[in-house]
């Protein structure tokens, strides 16, 4: 039986100017549906209405038609707030503070309780690996420290549904990794996440399903898989096939009907290539 | 289901107040975190400092001087950390974005109001604290010697002191010097009176129990250095509070009619308090009465006589001083200081609330100006009479023209601008808060006590403003998107 832990029906977001003329329609007609337990991936160019529906999930913007709800109910219930963790686009942290400092003033907003706000933290500083750098204040953080900080505050109630809001911008492509695993392990614990970003590597590497956002409306959702699978088109990834024989598996693929159009060498990605070269040299430090 | 029920003892445990105090906390440590509180306790040191400039007359008028100075000045430093810390702080977390995180969580938006609220309630009681700590033992230890108890009193001296002979049989001996300036001497068999004409006192300037120091020359029969004297309340007002000068002893007559062949600004003694006392020569002596009997215009005669014939009274004219009673100075600079801090909060709620729709810059503009026009809309309220009166007098000068119309009775301005003029004061009237309710530098320069009956009528004013203006914030900040 699904589970629709975010829903939106005919969600529309019209901006006005001081005087009520509308001047810029920035969600039309959105009609969403996100799993309990998925991954959800929110595509979109600049200006598409991404961040302005995740605003209205958040009850930071009021629809103006239209209705949403998170967990069963309304954005704006502190309720519903008490089980959502969210990551906006920049980490905006109050400088002053230090990263334990930070996730303990959040954790108090939620009335846990001190050892309980410490034990968060120290664990989710761990998790994102900032916990040799824990006690420094956030304004000496560099801006991929200060988003971890971000996202370990997005986590410190534990929550059931995640708002992410670009979680690798501005992050080198190891800790863009880090983060990466951490979205499939908050899978793993059955979380959902709801995340838009521009790195769309990222979201293939990670998203079970999506939604593709242009000019305020939904042009297409579905299953990740499903939506960049060729339909008529197959791949073999063979392992130990020598150069001459080629020509005879190119035959056999035309002989069963089968229309060759390319045979190449795979390649790793470039964030394997560099990942493994980074790994090595950690290793042999 | 284990998640479920976790959060659900998380959302037993959260108590709304436990937001508003976390937020309160952050604002707490942000200050000390930004250097605030040296900033604070550098300033107030710096303030006292400057005191040595201060000219000195008299010990007494000098920690006055030095109390009003410091009283004025944390007004004033108090009112800058209100609107200059405080009118950042919420459009800073708005446009520095920080305001997305914290409305994710769950914080409710009257909870961000009145948590930054009352952060800064708590940054601006610490400084309170702190800054009367300081005067406090500055005043006491450097200005004072660290002698005795600071108590503190006003002198007002009689504008007239006259001898009036009732039955010509009193033998009134004037000898006035230039080293000496006596009234005179009453001696003789007949009855004598002098009184010393206390006129156009301010009222805000005395306790409500008054007290008046009397230092007289007595001299008896056989060279007795004592006698008994009666004395004489006689007011300016028909309304005096004739039974609470009965309960002080005061033995309290009406009096049927007015003298006719008195002069404009002679008494009316409608009301007349009289009681007996003895009086040792040269030793003062004080009596009491209700401030209400120097009525709404500020006149009382104090009057002596001999109760017997054989008595010589010599007369001078700082025989009687009316006076403030005594007070303890640490008492009353902590009520300043309270009355001070009720002004604070009436900007800071104000600026708070200004803050929820203003950008940072423009709401700096109006934290100020509410406070700059909060201190002088006294003078609106006063001039209100005189645009009433004016209006009056241009309307009676229309009728009497029998047109109907305005031949400039108003003076320089017609009647309708007048008008106008009247709708707009009031209006602003009602909505900026007259901040000489809290004007507690006027009788610590005065040396009176700052009734606490007074403190609390201005702890309700300060309540009116600042829940309203709260209300209204979070008015404001629940329209409020964020995008």
């Amino acid at each position: 039986m699904s589970d629709a832990v975010i829903e939106t029906q005919n969600l529309s977001k019209v901006f006005t100017n001081f005087w009520g003329r509308k001047k810029h329609k920035a969600v039309d007609c959105l009609n969403l549906r996100v799993e309990r337990g998925e991954v959800f991936g929110f595509l979109g160019p600049n200006g598409s209405g991404k961040t302005t529906t995740m605003k209205m999930l958040l009850g930071l913007l009021y629809p103006t038609s239209g209705a949403a709800s998170v967990l069963g109910k309304d954005p704006t219930h502190i309720g519903t707030k008490e089980r959502i963790g969210f990551l906006p686009e920049e980490s905006y942290l109050y400088k002053f503070l230090t990263a334990v400092e930070t996730l303990d003033f959040y954790g108090k907003l939620f009335g846990m309780p001190r050892s309980l706000r410490k034990e968060r933290a120290e664990k989710l500083l761990d998790q994102v690996g900032l916990k040799e750098a824990k006690n420094r204040p956030v304004r000496e953080y560099s801006k991929g420290m200060a988003r971890r900080v971000g996202l370990a505050q997005a986590l410190i109630n534990d929550p059931e549904v995640i708002f992410l809001d670009e979680p690798t911008s501005g992050l080198d492509p190891i800790v863009s990794r880090q983060v990466k695993d951490l979205i499939l392990e908050l899978k793993r614990q059955g979380k959902t996440v709801f995340m838009s970003s521009h790195l769309l590597a990222d979201i293939e590497d990670v998203c079970d399903r999506v939604g593709i956002m242009y000019n305020g409306q939904l042009r297409a959702m579905g299953s990740l898989k499903e939506m960049i699978r060729i339909p008529d088109k197959t791949q073999f990834l063979v392992h130990g096939l020598e150069s001459e024989r080629r020509l005879e598996v190119a035959q056999a693929i035309e002989a069963a009907g089968g229309l060759l159009e390319d045979i190449t060498e795979p390649r790793r990605s470039l964030e394997e290539l560099f990942l493994s070269i980074i790994g090595k040299r950690k290793e042999e430090n | 289901m284990k998640q479920r029920l976790a959060s659900l003892a998380l959302g037993l445990r959260r108590s709304p107040l436990g937001a508003v105090g976390a937020l309160s906390g952050l604002t707490m440590r942000e200050s000390v975190r930004k250097k605030v509180f040296i900033l604070l306790v550098v300033f107030t040191l710096v303030m006292l400092g400057a005191t040595a400039l201060l000219p000195s007359i008299r010990p007494e008028d000098r920690v006055l001087l030095i109390e009003t100075w410091a009283q004025r000045a944390i007004t004033f430093f108090g009112v800058l950390i209100a609107v200059f810390l405080a009118g950042v702080s919420l459009p800073d977390d708005i446009e520095e974005r920080r305001v997305f995180t914290l409305l994710t969580k769950p914080l409710a938006r009257w909870q961000l109001l009145a948590g930054r609220f009352a952060g800064f309630a708590s940054l601006l009681a610490v400084f309170a604290i702190a800054a009367f700590a300081i005067c406090a033992v500055f005043v006491r230890i450097v200005a004072h010697g660290g002698k005795g108890t600071l108590a503190s009193h006003s002198e007002i001296e009689a504008r007239e002191v006259r001898i009036e002979e009732e039955d010509g049989q009193s033998k009134v001996e004037a000898r006035s010097t230039e080293a000496d300036p006596l009234i005179g001497i009453v001696a003789g068999g007949g009855q004598t009176i002098a009184f010393w004409a206390f006129r156009g006192v301010d009222l805000t300037d005395l306790p409500e129990t008054v007290t008046a120091r009397c230092t007289l020359e007595v001299q008896g029969q056989a060279m007795m250095s004592f006698g008994e004297l009666e004395i004489f309340l006689r007011p300016l007002s028909r309304d005096v509070p004739a039974a609470e000068a009965a309960a002080m002893g005061w033995n309290v007559r009406f009096v049927k009619e007015p003298d006719p062949n008195a002069k404009p600004d002679d008494p009316l003694p409608f009301r007349l308090a009289t009681r007996k006392i003895v009086a040792k020569h040269m030793v003062p002596f004080e009596i009491q009465f209700p401030r209400g009997w120097f009525g709404e215009t500020g006149g009382l005669d104090i009057a002596v006589k001999r109760a017997k014939p054989n008595l010589t009274l010599s007369v001078r004219p700082k025989s009687v001083l009316v006076r403030s009673s005594p007070h303890n100075f640490e008492w009353n600079f902590a009520k300043a200081i309270a009355f001070t801090y009720l002004l604070w909060m009436v900007v800071l709620a104000i600026t708070i609330a200004g803050s929820t729709v203003l950008s940072a810059p423009v709401n700096l503009l109006f934290g100020l100006s509410v406070f700059v026009t909060g201190s002088m809309v006294g003078y609106v309220r006063e001039s209100l009479p005189t645009v009433a009166e004016r209006i009056k007098v241009a309307e009676e000068a229309a009728v009497d023209d029998g047109h109907g119309h305005d031949h400039g009775g108003g003076g320089d301005f017609p009647v309708p601008v007048l008008r106008f003029s009247q709708f707009v004061s009031k209006i602003s009237l009602r909505a900026i808060p007259d901040l000489n309710e809290f004007d507690a530098a006027t009788p610590i320069l005065k040396g009176v006590d700052i009734e606490s009956g007074k403190l609390f009528e201005g702890f309700k004013f300060a309540l009116v403003y600042v829940v309203g203006a709260l209300l209204a914030g979070l008015a404001f900040l629940r329209m409020r998107e964020f995008r």
